[in-house]
């Protein structure tokens, strides 16, 4: 047997307590001076065996009461206790539900997605087997443990809704784990419903490592995968990438990138062309698009517009199949502004490498300016994008402000070293400090990983990797970071941290990036290499253009909030019965009133969800090497274990049986109402 | 009259002004040494005439009946009954558990010591012979009965010096008085007789056997009968010193029932002693004891 709180042993000589008390009671007696001895023994002659019996009982029972109330707090766990009700199942039950778009896929056999199985099957399995636990649902959208304190209605619960969104199993069971370690549960169960999709799984990311560690430690917990890879039927999903509006000499233009996924689990021959609906400017049309296999990247799609509808809305709909979430996808258009590209450096070889790389017709459509400027010249209005090269400023001054302005307007920043070898202060004001310079003059250091899904080094819509691998870097500095708010992007050979990007950006605010090393030939190849650096560059450029553009786009991922103060205009059909709030979860486009003016934006599922890229089981269970787990492809069943489990109930059991006993025999016998008589008998 | 002077607490005029118009009598004739209020079982020359019987030689001429001659020519002697006078031995018990002291709030031993005196002031008073035993285990205090009051003087300072002490010792006290009064003669115990009953048995029946007019004062508390004690006490033995812890609330039915079979037993015992018993509740006032004893033993004269 084992404790959760061993402290508390230390407590067990309280428990004789009672002992104590009744031989200080017992030398503490009233004395009093008493000649009828005689009566005295003959009447403790006749009690003395049962009384002392009762004696021994009622100090056994007290100091039972007493261990039991001791042990019950130091809360036991034990594997041995098998045969008492309850026991073998967990004391507290996590279901890790995964309410990514590609969950509601409809389950083979059934008229209902994987989601709606996973949390029947819970229902059910918590019923037979785990009345006694306490169940917290860790929902992808939310990412946090709630207690679901009445099984029966968790169905119900918002928490259990479908969203369009994707979800981070990773972050999940950390949170998870981070919760199981604040509660002190003793044994848990983990249900992981999910249907492995591999973008929500993420197996290549560092953080399996630490959670395979924290797993193996947690001796009392197990982890059920309750995994829907299977699926039956065609489902087509629509993500769309870009909408633009061109003023061309045929007229103004829509051009409409996006991308048609196909998911079969059979291998007959699929169709050949698909009807997309397109609903623009309030008509409907329908349009036959070929399709190239599982993949079908429509690119610059031209629709002709009205020269006076400068601003607008539409949304593209797939035919209905076996994942309805997935069949739209919403965009919203307006005049794109030109790329400003503001440099705060004064090395001149900077501004030139800068001037390049971001006035290069990235979108011959578009144009593209840079400026460069002094740290304490920062317009507030003009430029999309800063490229800081020059020491981090203090946050109370002048430049500190008005960079923490820039950013909380939406528009990127980028950090390049500045120039010197100190070590630079900022910790607190952004996150993250420059440290020494490190210099590799005989083999260049090289960038080893990069992040290729979900960042600006993601790999292209082709799903060609950017070419970081060729990058070749003589010197970079050593960054600083808070590891709560800022994630990696880039690492180097010597596992350095070369690009990160802050995480824990307020809503509406621009994203920053630190980049270790500098575009110029003493320091990298960036420049030479140029087509990493380049797409990087006017990746972020793009996006932080698209802030302050009036038709935006947002993907739903998970924790989403929509931008303040906007308003939902449209969204889908399957949002209709759903309340306001949760609306905002599936496809749609939200308005937001600015000046005179509004922005649109449109609300779609990140791209991940779209890609039909599954794991199998065993691959899902091979990261989890090391901790207890049991995948189950579809069935929920009854499962015990010997794995220990609390029993402090039962010591609760048994101090109430121990006061009732107490009490039972503390009970004074009935007085005899008679007295002796003080006249002889006659 | 006695020239006792109450000079100790335990003579309460009161008492004995209550008292002293009643008759001490025994309840069977004794054999004084003196002529006195009391019957004996041997004829002497009282008025009172007891009978005739025939002449014997070497009876005295003296008590010759003349008449009785002269009418039926034969000889006859008359005789008359002898009255003398009572001895009266106070046996008190002087084990330590006459020390106690119950809800009335007097001693044992004070009210044992107000009866005793109570008595001989009594027995004195009315010209009989007093004599006091008291004693426990290794302890005894012996005045012989005599007359006088200058012996009543003696016998009330004895007793006043009655110090209770030790384990009980009343049994061997009773049989030692028995084998020392070879004479008819009044004996009244005066004790809590908290010891087994069958050894008092005996002992009753060795006075009895002595023909000794027997009596028993036992004095009991309304605490010691009623076991009125409302939480757990450590009882300190006051004979022994030794010390029993007891919940009342355990122990006060078995208790109860031990005192009931104790006054049962007692009874039964009385009833084949012929001994004249009293129950005594120390709460009692002394001269309603003494004159229910008085106008109850031997009746009135």
């Amino acid at each position: 047997m084992t404790f959760l709180q061993p402290a508390l042993l230390l407590a067990l000589p309280l428990a004789l307590a009672p002992v104590i008390i009744h031989l200080i009671y017992q030398s503490r007696h009233r004395s009093l001076d008493w000649a009828a001895s005689y009566f005295l023994l003959r009447a403790r002659r006749m009690v003395r065996g049962i009384n002392k019996l009762r004696q021994i009982f009622l100090l056994a029972l007290r100091v039972l009461a007493l261990l039991a109330l001791i042990l019950a707090a130091t809360r036991p766990l034990t594997s041995q206790w098998s045969f008492l009700p309850g026991a073998g199942s967990a004391d507290t039950l996590y279901l890790i539900l995964d309410r990514s778009a590609s969950m509601e896929t409809r389950a083979p056999g059934t008229e209902i997605s994987r989601r709606q199985v996973a949390i029947d099957q819970m229902m059910t399995y918590v019923k037979q087997s785990s009345a006694f636990s306490q169940l917290y649902l860790v929902d992808s959208f939310t990412g946090k443990p709630q207690l679901v304190p009445d099984v029966s209605k968790l169905a119900l619960l918002p928490q259990t809704e479908a969203t369009a969104s994707s979800a981070s199993i990773p972050s999940l069971l950390e949170e998870t784990l981070q919760h199981i370690r604040q509660i002190q549960s003793g044994r848990v169960d983990i249900w992981i419903a999910s249907d492995l999709q591999q973008s929500n799984w993420a197996p290549e990311s560092p953080e399996w490592n630490s959670l395979r560690a924290q797993l193996a430690a947690e001796e009392t917990t197990r982890v059920f995968l309750l995994g829907y890879p299977e699926s039956e039927g065609t489902n087509y999903s629509i993500s769309m990438q870009e909408a633009e509006t061109y003023a061309l000499p045929s007229g103004k233009k829509l051009r409409l990138s996006f991308q048609i996924n196909r998911s079969s689990a059979t291998a007959e021959e699929s169709e050949k062309s698909i009807a997309v609906e397109l609903l623009l400017n309030g008509s409907t049309t329908v349009h036959e698009l070929p399709l190239t296999g599982d993949q079908t990247e429509i690119t610059d799609w031209e629709i002709p517009l009205a020269d006076e509808l400068d601003q607008s809305w539409g949304r593209l709909l797939l035919p209905e199949d076996t994942n309805l979430i997935d069949n739209d996808a919403f965009f919203t258009f307006a005049p794109s502004p030109p790329r400003h590209t503001l440099l705060v450096s004064d090395r001149n070889d900077l501004i030139q490498v800068a001037q390049a790389l971001t006035t290069a017709p990235y979108n011959p459509a578009l144009e593209y300016l840079m400026s460069a400027f002094s740290a304490d010249a920062i317009s507030p209005t003009e430029g999309n994008f800063l490229l800081w090269q020059s020491p981090i400023p203090e946050s109370d001054s002048l430049e500190g402000r008005a960079l923490m302005d820039w950013i909380a307007s939406g528009r990127s920043v980028l950090f390049l070293p500045p120039s010197g070898n100190q070590e630079s202060a900022g910790l607190s004001f952004l996150g993250f400090q420059w440290g020494v310079e490190k210099k590799f003059p005989q083999t260049p250091a090289r960038i080893e990983w990069w992040q290729t899904q979900g960042a600006v080094t993601a790999n292209t819509r082709n799903g060609i990797p950017l070419p970081f691998q060729d990058v070749e870097i003589q010197r970079y500095r050593q960054l600083t970071v808070d590891e709560s708010s800022f994630r990696t992007l880039a690492e180097s050979s010597d596992d350095h941290p070369l690009l990160i990007e802050k995480t824990s950006a307020t809503p509406g605010a621009g994203r920053v990036f630190a980049l270790a090393t500098l575009p110029l030939p003493a320091h990298s190849t960036l420049a030479r290499e140029g087509i990493a650096f380049y797409a990087l560059i006017h990746r972020i450029l793009d996006e932080s253009a698209d802030a302050s553009s009036s038709a935006r786009s947002l993907r739903i991922a998970p924790s989403f909030a929509e931008p303040p103060g906007s308003e939902l205009l449209v969204s889908s059909e399957l949002a209709e019965a759903l309340p306001s709030a949760q609306k905002k979860f599936y496809p749609g486009v939200l308005e937001k009133q600015r000046d005179e003016s509004s922005v649109l934006y449109s609300l779609n599922r990140p791209i991940s969800e779209d890609i039909s890229n599954f794991l199998t089981l065993q691959k899902a269970e091979q990261l989890f090497d090391g901790a207890t787990i049991e995948a189950i492809s579809d069935q929920v069943g009854a499962k015990r274990s010997d794995l220990a489990s609390e029993v402090w109930r039962w010591f609760l059991v048994a101090m109430a049986l121990a006061l009732i006993g107490e009490a039972a025999l503390s009970i004074p016998p009935r007085k005899r109402p008679t007295t002796a008589p003080m006249s002889p008998a006659q | 009259m006695p020239d006792a002077t109450p000079q100790h607490d335990f003579l309460d005029p009161e008492i004995l002004s209550a008292v002293l118009t009643l008759p001490l009598r025994a309840r069977q004739a004794m054999m004084g040494s003196v002529s006195g209020m009391h019957r004996s079982p041997v004829k002497g020359s009282s008025l009172e005439f007891a009978q005739y019987r025939k002449y014997v030689p070497g009876d005295d001429l003296r008590r010759l009946d003349w008449r009785a001659w002269g009418r039926s020519d034969r000889y006859f002697i008359k005789e008359f009954e002898a009255d003398t006078n009572l001895r009266l031995y106070l046996l008190v018990d002087a084990s330590g558990s006459m020390n106690f002291s119950g809800a009335a709030g007097e001693s044992r031993i004070h009210y044992a010591q107000k009866l005793a005196a109570s008595l001989a002031y009594l027995a004195s008073h009315q010209g009989d012979a007093a004599g006091l035993i008291a004693g426990a285990q290794d302890y005894r205090k012996e005045v012989p009965a005599k007359r006088g009051p200058t012996h009543l003087g003696i016998l009330m300072d004895q007793l006043a010096e009655v110090r209770p002490q030790g384990e009980t010792d009343f049994i061997s006290l009773i049989h030692e008085t028995a084998e020392k009064v070879s004479q008819r003669a009044m004996v009244v115990l005066i004790s809590d007789f908290l010891f087994p009953l069958d050894t008092l048995s005996e002992a009753l029946q060795h006075l009895r056997y002595r023909k000794h007019d027997v009596v028993m004062f036992h004095l009991l508390d309304e605490m010691e009968t009623s076991f009125s004690v409302d939480r757990p006490t450590r009882f300190v033995d006051l004979e022994n010193i030794s010390s029993i812890v007891a919940d009342p609330a355990v122990i006060k039915t078995r208790y109860l029932e031990a005192v009931d079979s104790y006054l049962s037993e007692m009874s039964d015992l009385i009833q084949t002693s012929a001994a004249d018993y009293h129950r005594i509740n120390l709460a009692t006032p002394c001269q309603q004891v003494l004159a229910e004893f008085l106008t109850g033993h031997g009746g009135l004269a």
